[in-house]
This record gives structure tokens, sequence and C-alpha cells, in this order.
């Protein structure tokens, strides 16, 4: 999920827990802001520590006046097989650059591994801006666009979809070597590990209340950072709940996807609705003036209204407008990648695609419903009971 | 008939409006100078068609300075947002479609305005009564999630060692923190002290910041960078998906109006937070959602005063026009509702001249010598305003501005930096970082 949405949810948990909302309202309390930052903090330690501690064995740096592909595909051959002679548990970490040409232009490359076949695909694309809009005319020659190389050991990899490298930094990946022989990609291998745990997250808490002695400061750590963990477990990638005793990441439910722009915008409006909520509960407590509504009123119905009936009719529209409406390319600053490269790169990616979907450890639907009612369990916990607290 | 003469007030705006749009650096703050200067001129002007005149002006302000910010590049602190791909457009000779496209996104946003007018009754009162006991949490959580949501900008650190990387990564997300710890002294500063004279002291402390936060930093490097703006074609007929139009418009009516409602929140903080939360991308997008917010949070926080029931006071201009005139009936309110769509289509089509100029003159000037023309007008702009405390004041802005550029960081830091003191006020913790300032 995007950070906002973490954000959000975390201080959203926060406004069910009476004395955090009777202190904001009456001493101007900051401590429901413990809930935003601790929200967001698996993220933040991911991206903005535990990706620069994270030792690579191979660094894969292109030179964008003269790209080889080939190279860059044997590299990576090269560190599978390695992978493969481990022994089970451990892990080869190879890191990708990124090309810069200029301030917002970069040289592209994508890299898919091929099953079937046991070969790694990488393919040099045109430039791109740092939105990944191509520019035309800047594609390599047929002879320099494509570098294919071959590697021994059987490979799972979970994404089943070339990984497309332009802008920003460059992605990692591991290759673990399996108990079974196998050899599974493990796509930017250092995050959500130790940083999205519910151990690290009862450190912090713990180091919370040793330092202020005040055990509200601790549930204010805890209970985002654990929400947190819930909204990424709905994603693919999962966590790793019980780190250092647990070593590698679980798989998501498959519910939705991080940059989802149906699920980020509705979790942010019901976190506003639910917030609202409470703030119209716990203002009551203070003066009628700060209320908008009679505090009895039945929170379903509440819901219902208020998030249930807009997002069925945004649903609604999102459809019909999805019916209607043929699929619309915008005329972006640089026109779309065309000629050999898109239809190289097209080909080469459904078929595999499709190939690879019967393959991923989906997990089973029960387990998936049981993610969802789980949450909404905790939360309607914290909807009865968190106004005592 | 007799409501007509009421939208002539306006027509007088937005053409006074359109003209000091066009001159680079005028921020807002000037344009609030200016509406005083108008009302103490003509007292006895009516004054709710004084009124009228403040809308026509903001409006044409809200749409037609666009046009500045593409073909000049000195964009104002809402307009931050956007001005990468409007630069982007105008480097690909197509400063005129971005243009037009951002004008778009804030008609789309008028539109949206329009549909809410009728339960905007209903609906900010309640927002106003919950939220007010919760307004310092609110407004210090924005700054927090701005200062954790920054993402190092190293493009791949090459370090041979894991320090060398942290480093690396760390030098613009410390630069970015560096740039709001000092833009936030600068606040606490200027919001606490008088440094030039009284009866200037709001246009003569908080203009020259301003612009040497944002206006003379990117004119200075403008002017260093050699660049020539190319031929810049005008197109009829150009094409933006209904896909990015909705997309675009609604992230930036969500993300202004949430700027318009909360006081210390510009818009373009509010627009970065509603692009998080509504997953925005794309270049077109991002410029529609920026005008949209742009507007919006300009707009919009006029539009609450005039809101029945609600008469909530936000935003500059509706600061001034209180003493002048205060809205009372629906009535009025329902006129403020026709005058402001009516000069939004008006700017609209005055941003659409002016936009075609600027696309025949721009390329035919050095963007070198009209950036040292602009600077000079900021300068001639300070002076007036502020005198020579102005220029000092505009001067120390400007180097954190600068830091602010080289470093890449956020620029929202710049502007939560500066008004953050005012939000620790409202949660009561200012007075000891005062005291240590000995101010307090």
């Amino acid at each position: 999920m995007k950070g906002v949405t973490h954000f959000i949810m975390g201080i959203t948990v926060l406004t069910f827990i009476g004395s955090v909302m009777r202190g904001a309202v009456i001493e101007n309390s900051l401590i429901i802001l413990l809930g935003g930052i601790f929200g967001l903090m698996p993220d933040t330690l991911d991206f903005k520590f535990l990706v620069y501690v994270e030792k690579h064995d191979v660094v894969i740096d292109p030179d964008p006046s003269d790209v080889r592909p080939k190279e860059i595909a044997g590299k990576l051959a090269e560190a599978i097989d390695k992978a493969g002679t481990l022994k089970p548990g451990k892990m080869v970490k190879v890191q990708l650059h990124t090309m810069k040409l200029g301030p917002d232009l970069w040289q592209s490359y994508s890299l898919f591994f091929n099953k079937r076949r046991n070969e790694v695909i990488v393919n040099v694309g045109p430039h791109v801006t740092m939105s990944r809009v191509p520019s035309p005319g800047t594609e390599p020659p047929p002879d320099k666009a494509l570098g294919v190389a071959k590697y021994t050991p059987k490979l799972i990899d979970n994404y089943g979809k070339p990984t497309p490298i332009g802008g920003f930094s460059g992605p990692s990946f591991g290759f673990l070597k399996k108990k079974d022989g196998s050899v599974e990609v493990v796509f930017i291998p250092f995050h959500r590990r130790s940083g999205h745990s519910l151990t690290l997250g009862a450190i912090f808490a713990l180091i919370g209340y040793l330092l202020t002695g005040n055990p509200i400061i601790a549930v204010a750590i805890f209970i985002p950072w654990t929400f947190h963990i819930i909204l990424d477990t709905f994603g693919h990638m999962g966590n790793n709940l019980f780190w250092p005793i647990t070593k590698q990441r679980t798989a998501g439910l498959y519910l939705t996807s991080a940059n989802n722009p149906f699920w980020n915008p509705f979790i942010v409006y019901s976190c506003m609705a639910l917030i609202i909520w409470n703030m119209n509960r716990f203002n009551a407590e203070v003066s009628p003036l700060y209320m908008a509504f009679e505090p009895g009123t039945s929170v379903w119905l509440y819901l219902f209204l208020v998030v249930v009936i807009p997002w069925l009719i945004i649903g609604a529209i999102y459809l019909l407008y999805k019916s209607r409406v043929k699929e619309e390319k915008p005329e972006e600053v640089l026109a779309p990648m065309a000629g050999a490269a898109a239809q190289m790169a097209t080909e080469m990616v459904t078929e595999e695609r499709y190939e690879d979907v019967g393959e991923r450890p989906k997990p089973s639907l029960i387990a998936r419903i049981l993610g969802i009612v789980v949450t909404a369990i905790i939360l309607i916990v914290f909807a009865m009971y968190g106004g005592g607290w | 008939m007799e409501g007509l003469i009421y939208f002539v007030y306006a027509l007088v705006g937005i053409l006074m409006g359109s003209a000091l749009s066009i001159l680079p650096g005028l921020h807002i703050y000037s344009l609030a100078a200016i509406s005083i200067i108008l009302f103490v001129s003509f007292p006895s002007v009516d004054p709710l068609g004084m009124a009228m005149v403040f809308t026509g002006l903001l409006v044409a302000f809200a749409i037609v300075n666009a046009v500045t910010s593409t073909f000049m590049s000195t964009p104002d602190d809402s307009l931050r947002y956007s001005i990468f791909p409007n630069q982007k457009y105008l480097m690909a000779g197509r400063g005129y479609e971005a243009s037009i496209i951002g004008g778009m996104g804030a008609l789309g946003a008028m539109l949206i305005l329009l549909l809410l007018a009728p339960f905007a009754s209903l609906i900010f009162p309640v927002f106003r009564k919950l939220a007010t006991p919760h307004m310092p949490w609110m407004l210090i959580g924005c700054v927090v999630y701005l200062l954790q949501t920054e993402w190092p900008k190293d493009w791949g650190s090459r370090a041979k060692t894991r320090f060398g990387r942290l480093k690396d990564g760390w030098a613009s997300l410390s630069a970015g923190w560096l740039v709001f710890f000092l833009s936030m002294m600068m606040g606490f500063i200027l919001l606490n002290m008088p440094v030039t004279s009284l009866e200037k002291s709001f246009q003569g402390a908080i203009m020259p910041a301003f612009s040497g936060f944002v206006a003379v930093p990117w004119v200075l490097t403008n002017a260093m960078s050699k660049f020539k703006v190319p031929q810049q074609n005008i197109k009829n007929t150009f094409y933006v998906s209904k896909k990015d139009m909705v997309r675009g418009t609604t992230t930036g009516f969500l993300g202004g109006m949430f700027s318009a409602y909360n006081p210390m929140i510009s818009g373009g903080v509010g627009g970065l937070m509603a692009s998080h939360a509504t997953v925005t991308g794309g270049d077109i997008q991002f410029m529609v959602s920026g005008s949209a917010a742009r507007f919006t949070y300009f707009v919009g926080g006029f539009f609450l005063i005039w809101v029945p029931f609600l008469h909530l006071i936000r935003k500059g201009l509706a600061n001034i026009m209180v003493p002048i005139f205060s809205p009372k009936s629906e009535a009025e309110f329902w006129l403020f509702m026709a005058v402001l769509a009516i000069s939004a289509v008006i700017a609209f089509l005055v941003l659409i001249l002016v936009s075609r100029l600027m696309s025949k003159i721009i390329p035919r000037f050095s963007y070198r010598k009209v950036s040292f023309c602009v600077l000079a007008a900021i300068i001639a702009l300070v002076l007036y305003f502020g005198g020579w405390a102005g220029l000092v004041i505009m001067v120390i802005a400007t180097g954190i501005g600068l830091t602010q550029i080289m470093f890449r960081t956020r620029w929202a830091n710049i502007m939560v930096g500066y008004f953050f003191p005012a939000m620790l006020s409202m949660a009561g913790l200012a007075a000891p970082i005062l005291k240590i300032l000995g101010i307090y």
C-alpha cells in the first residue's frame, strides 16, 4: 500500500483508543501522531536504512554508452547457477543499477526469467523519463537489444513478468537455494523482512514504554505497526512476521497490489470516515459544540451511508465507464514505445506471463477470506472496547 | 437586471487579475496587497461590488498565472507541485498545450465546486464542528507525513561500503530536513518579530520570503542553465483522455480543498498528499491535478467565507475582505457562485489568448535576458513592499530555496517549515522555542 494509506491507517486505529483521543481534544496531545509515524515506519526502515546495508554478491552497473545485454544476462545466470551450489537457505544477492542519461532521462532495460527454457532474457529498450514514458527512435538496433543466457537449476519466480528498469534506483534480486534443490527468485530481498516483523514492532513498543513509562505509548507504536503488516499481507509480497526466528518472508494474500488505484483511495477514504466517527464520539464527551451527530448513532448505519453507498456509486460509474470506453492512450510528451522493441517485448512477455500464473503460490481462498475477517474482527474489538482504554 | 452590475465588477477584477498574473514573480500575497490599495482608492464602491472585483481578481490569478509558470518558469509555491511536466512540455515545444491542459484542470475543479455548492452548507459545518479541537495534531501530522515520506534521491548509490551508500542516500534527505529547519527558524522570526514597518508588516515580510524561497532560485537557475526555449507549436486540438481528466481533476480538487479548509497548508502540500492517496501518475494527470489543486486552494479558501451557516475565514483574500464586506445571505452565496463560474470561463479564454501570445513571443527572446528581467521585476516588487529589510529577507530565503534545488529535496519542506511555528503555537508548544530564540 502507499505511504499515505499506511500513515492514515495508523492514525485511524489510534482514534479508537479513548485516552489518546481525549488527550488530543483536551490537552492538544500529539501521541496520536505516533500512529502515523509507526504506521509508516516499516517502509521508512526498509527504504531509508536497510536498502543501504544490504550486502550484494554481484553488482551490475551497465555503461549507458555501451549496453551489453548478453553480459547482463550472463552475470544473472551465473548468479543463479552459483545459488544452485549453495546450502539450502543461503542466497546470492545481485544489485542492478539504472543508467541515467540526463535530468529526466534514463536508458531502459528489462529482465525476465524464462523458466521453461531456463534462460535469463535481458531486453534493452528506449530512453525513458522517470514516469517511464519512452522516447521514440532511441531503441537500440536489434543485435544490441537482446541478451540471453542459460542457467541450470530449477527456478521459482513468483512474479512471472519482466522487471522493467528505468528511472530512480535499480532493483536487487536474491537467488535463494531451497531444500528441494531449486532456486527461488526473491525480489528486493531487503524489503519486508526484519523491518516488517512483529518482533521489531514489539521491540520499538518496549523501547517507547521504557523511555516514557506510559503503556499507551507502547500501544500507539505497536498497533499501527501491526496494521502496516496486516495491510501489506493483503498484497503479493507478504512479510517476515517473526524475524529473527523465521528467516524468509511468506507469500501475501494476493487480494490487492501496493499501487492499486482503487484500494488505496478506498482505504484512505474509509479511514477518514472512521476518524470522523471517532472524533464525534470523543468530542461529545468534551462539549456538544464539537459534536456533529448523535453519539448513539449506529456505526453500521453510518458506515453504510458514508462509505458503502458512495463507493458503490463510484464502482458503478467505473464499471460503466470501462464497458463503454475503449482503452485510451494518453499523448504524453514522448510517444509510446514503437517498432521492433515494442513488438519483441510484447511477444516475449505475454506468452510467458500466462504460463506462469498457475505456478504462483497463491494462498487458498479460505486463507484469503480469513485475512479480511481477522482484520475486521480487530477493528470491531477496537471499536467496542477501545473507548475505555 | 440589477445583479448584472456585479458581473461587470467581476469582469474588472478578471482584467486586472489577468494583467497582474502575467507579471512574473507576483505572489498571491502581493495580489492581496493590491486588493487593499483598490479598496482604499475607491471607498464609494458598493462593498458587494468590491467583493466581486476580488472574486474576478482571484479567479484570474488562479487560472492565468499558470502562463508565467509555464513560459517564464517562475512558479509560486502552490505551482511547484506541477511545474516539472510543464517545463518538459515547454522544452518539447508544447508549452501552449501544457498551459491549456492546466486550465482545463482548473475548469474541472470549478465544475466540482459548483456541484458541491448546494451541499456545502451541510457538509462544511460538520467538518468544522468535528475538526476544530483536533486541528493541532491534524496540521502537525501533515508536516510529519511530508518529512517521513521524502525518499532518498541517490539514483542507486555506487559506493562500495554500506556506510558510503547510507551517506549517499541520506545526502538529499538530510538536506531536506535542513531546509525544513532553516525555513522553520525563519518562520519563528518573521511571524513573531516586526522586521519591517508596522503598516507593511504583512506584505513586507511574507512576500519577500516567498519570493526568495520560490521565485528567485528558479530564475537564477534558469539564468545559469543557458536554456533556450524552442519554437512553440500552437495546436488547436490535442488529446487528453477522460480518465486523466477525471482522475487529475478529482485528485487536485480533493488536495486543494483540504488545503483550503486547513490553515497553513498550501495547495501544493494538499495536492501532493491527495496524489499519493489516489495513486496519480503520468505527466498529464500531474498537470491537471496540479492546476485543479491550485485553483481549489485559492478559490476554495475564498468560497468558504460565502457558504451559508459556515462563514469560515480562510486564506489571505478572505481575511482582507472581511472588514470591507461580510457575506450574510444565501442569495449572496448564489450570486457569488454565478460570478465565480462565469469568471472561471472568461479567465480560461484569457488563458488561451495569453498562452498563444506567449508561445509566439517567448522563443524570440533570450531566456537568460528574460530571466534577468524577471529577477529585476521581483527585486523591484520586494523593494516596493518590503524595503531594504524585505530585500535582506529575500536574499536569506533565496539561500534556503537554492539549497532545496541543489539537493533535489522536496520543496514542500520550505512551505511547511515556514508555517510550522504557527502550528506549534496552536498546540501550545512554540513558547519554549521562542524563549530560546529570545523572541518571547
